[in-house]
């Protein structure tokens, strides 16, 4: 199988062929025979058909912006076979991942938190874990209290999605 | 590989705080560093300049090739034993360049106690030797020593570790064909007779330097024979008839420049051809450590904001990112090396002890050296991980670590605990090299829940005792136990008692690793090989 980019919205297949001092491309079953020197973590020396160029490069996640004669490129790579993150669609419960005891709670029943809030800090093996919030939504219940002990597993809090009118509702 | 998306934010109050925080921990660390490396009573320095000596630095600025850096080992050794007044255990050790080439250097320093072997100097000495065999470098021995430190003789002199595997370890070094060098620039007596001895070239200085197996007092009560330093051991007696030297020199600098010379004419050393890139720095500033960091150790802070920081581009091609996430697993390059890099996110579970020893074995397979970063609390504990074998897989992972054939180094970043210490390669699984953060604590277990348990058991005997402490006494006791159990709990402590190889600030640890690792390709890699894995 060969990986597909996102070039601008484009999909094109691309794969390497040959790499010593340049670096031969099928792309798209073509090939191009590049040079590539990077000169620091932004900015590269592109040769192409004898032609040199400098290519400025920003890295934003997973996509890449590449600056090159006046034009700005986006570059992502299209995941044919997995779509979304690896570890699945989260759900609202948030569960305990081990045993341990509540040290603070920062959210209460009602309060609308994003993805990625810290809801509350747990103390377990002498180590202090942040507990996040698993989607944006309207926290619909907290099941401990500062200082309370708890087992694996039980529920510690329960955020319900806040896009209420999607398929999801259905 | 991609670069880590640090989600640090600098401007963070947290961040801010943390900085603050450790900033004064490092200030105070390099002070103390100071202190030992250049703070000496004044009546030593003026015998060293009577006795027309350089200071024992000053001739190493000399020996190695300028603008070259000096790794330097457990610059703290020492620092907590003999109420301080041994600094640096009276000894310099590292390694540093010469001629261009990698050399472990073996220096007196004379400045503190005349160069005395403490316990701790015979320690901090074999463990240079021991780097020097692991990593088969040449050794350079700068000889100044007074001898053993005759009152605590019991405990450097009889056993196996102690002053005899000095000379033990320069015979095997010898074996290995890794040259030794020494320079005489002060008595070399007794057992110090025979650093000399065993080296293959020796340089010695003119009215300094001398070697003998007993000096003149022991000689007049011994036999009642009269003779003079120079007649029984000196620079000329040695160079023209007995031959226990090979070189002599008129002063201290002549004998660098000849040990320098000598030197030159080894062999360039062939080093194990690993993956290497051309090097690149990190693409975020090693500063933002200051604020990851936090001011609690209790506090966790994600390993990659880390890695990010020590890495080239801060590149990382993390493996199994979504398995066994508590233990960080990935390929990265430090000064253009490819490594395998072992970081802790939270305590061991079954399935990240399982990562880890697999990880392992795929840099074994691959060559690649592995890098482990330690914070870690400990192996997870309770009915259900007993149940599944958490013995088991932390078996797994520390048998595959120990007989690892690849080399292996050792940050401790922040807390290491119980067998954590163990399964992330601590001191006693032969890191090549081992290092630690200043605020970085190691023990059994942690100072909260060691001070509860001793706690405990005092209330207990006090009890007993008929007595009933109400909650101030309580409190006392609690605070007594616990400024007891952190002052032997912190990286002072490690690094007084030689646990580690020095503490170096956080930010370093990006060159420490570079010397480290390009030192170590000097010995050739094995080929996989492990005992039996309780599947």
């Amino acid at each position: 199988m060969q990986p597909k980019y996102l070039l601008n919205d484009n999909s094109h297949t691309v794969t390497p062929v040959r790499r010593n001092d340049t670096v031969t491309l099928s792309i798209d079953d073509q090939l191009v025979t590049v040079g590539y020197r990077r000169l620091n973590s932004h900015e590269a020396e592109l040769t192409l058909k004898g032609k040199v160029r400098t290519v400025y490069v920003a890295q934003d996640e997973y996509k890449l912006y590449l600056h090159l004669d006046g034009k700005v490129w986006q570059l992502d790579r299209l995941n044919e076979f997995s779509e979304g993150s690896a570890g699945g669609a989260s759900s609202g419960s948030i569960n305990a991942p081990m045993p341990g005891v509540v040290i603070e709670i920062y959210s209460e029943v009602g309060q609308t938190v994003t993805q990625g809030d810290t809801v509350m800090l747990i103390e377990s093996m002498k180590l202090q874990t942040e507990i996040k919030a698993s989607i944006s939504g309207v926290i619909q219940s907290i099941g401990v209290e500062p200082g309370s002990n708890f087992n694996k597993g039980i529920l510690l809090a329960e955020i319900e999605a806040e896009e209420t009118n999607t398929e999801s509702e259905e | 590989m991609r670069r880590i998306q640090s989600q640090i934010n600098t401007n963070s109050a947290d961040f801010k705080q943390f900085k603050e925080h450790n900033l004064k921990i490092i200030a105070e660390f390099k002070q103390k560093q100071h202190d030992a490396r250049y703070t000496r009573p004044d009546r030593d320095l003026q015998r060293l300049k009577k006795q027309n000596k350089m200071m024992p630095r000053d001739r190493l600025e000399l020996l190695l090739d300028p603008g070259t850096p000096f790794l330097e080992f457990s610059s703290l050794a020492a620092n907590m034993a003999y109420d301080g007044k041994v600094p640096s255990a009276s000894c310099i050790t590292g390694i540093g360049i010469v001629g261009g080439r990698e050399v472990v250097i073996n220096a007196s320093d004379s400045s503190v106690k005349g160069g005395a072997w403490y316990p701790l100097s015979v320690k901090k000495i074999v463990r240079a030797l021991d780097i020097a065999i692991e990593n088969r470098l040449p050794v350079i021995h700068m000889c100044d020593s007074a001898g053993g430190f005759l009152p605590m003789q019991s405990d450097l002199f009889g056993d196996k570790y102690m002053a005899g595997r000095m000379f033990r370890n320069q015979t095997q070094l010898s074996k290995l064909g890794c040259k030794q060098l020494s320079l005489v620039f002060g008595h070399c007596t007794a057992g110090g007779a025979y650093i000399p001895g065993l080296s293959d070239y020796s340089v010695i200085v003119e009215g300094t330097g001398a070697v003998f197996l007993g000096g003149p007092p022991l000689v007049k009560a011994a036999t009642g024979e009269d003779v003079s330093v120079d007649d029984l051991g000196g620079a000329r007696m040695h160079t023209t008839i007995s031959g226990v030297c090979d070189y002599y020199a008129n002063n201290e600098p002549e004998a660098i420049a000849i040990g320098r010379e000598i030197v030159m004419q080894w062999e360039q050393p062939k080093k194990f051809d690993i993956q290497r890139e051309t090097p690149e720095d990190p693409y975020y500033d090693p500063t933002d450590l200051y604020g990851i960091v936090p001011d609690d150790i209790k506090k966790q802070f994600d390993v990659r904001e880390v890695i990010a920081r020590i890495v080239d581009g801060s590149r990382f091609s993390e493996y199994q990112p979504n398995y066994g996430e508590t233990m960080v697993c990935g390929f990265a390059n430090i000064w253009g090396y490819k490594v395998g890099i072992l970081g802790n996110n939270g305590v061991l579970f079954n399935d990240s002890s399982l990562k880890a020893a697999h990880f392992m074995q795929l840099c074994n397979q691959n060559h690649v050296p592995l890098v482990f970063l330690q914070n870690i609390t400990g192996y997870m504990i309770g009915k259900e991980y007993e149940q599944r074998g958490i013995t088991k897989d932390g078996a797994k992972m520390l048998m595959v670590q120990a007989c690892s054939e690849v080399p292996k180094f050792t940050i401790m970043t922040n807390g290491s605990f119980g067998a954590g210490n163990y399964g992330m390669c601590g001191r006693s699984f032969d890191a090549r090299t081992l290092f630690s953060w200043p605020q970085s604590q190691i023990s059994v277990m942690g100072s909260d829940q060691a001070a509860n348990t001793l706690v405990t058991i005092k209330v207990a005997q006090l009890k007993r005792q008929g007595m009933d402490p109400d909650a101030q006494q309580l409190e006392q006791v609690r605070a007594e136990v616990l400024s007891n159990y952190e002052n032997q709990t912190s990286a002072y402590y490690t690094s007084s008692e030689i646990w580690d190889d020095g503490i170096i600030d956080p930010v370093d640890t990006r060159n420490a690793l570079g010397i480290s690792l390009t030192a170590s390709l000097n010995a050739p890699f094995g080929d996989p090989r492990y005992g039996v894995l309780r599947l």
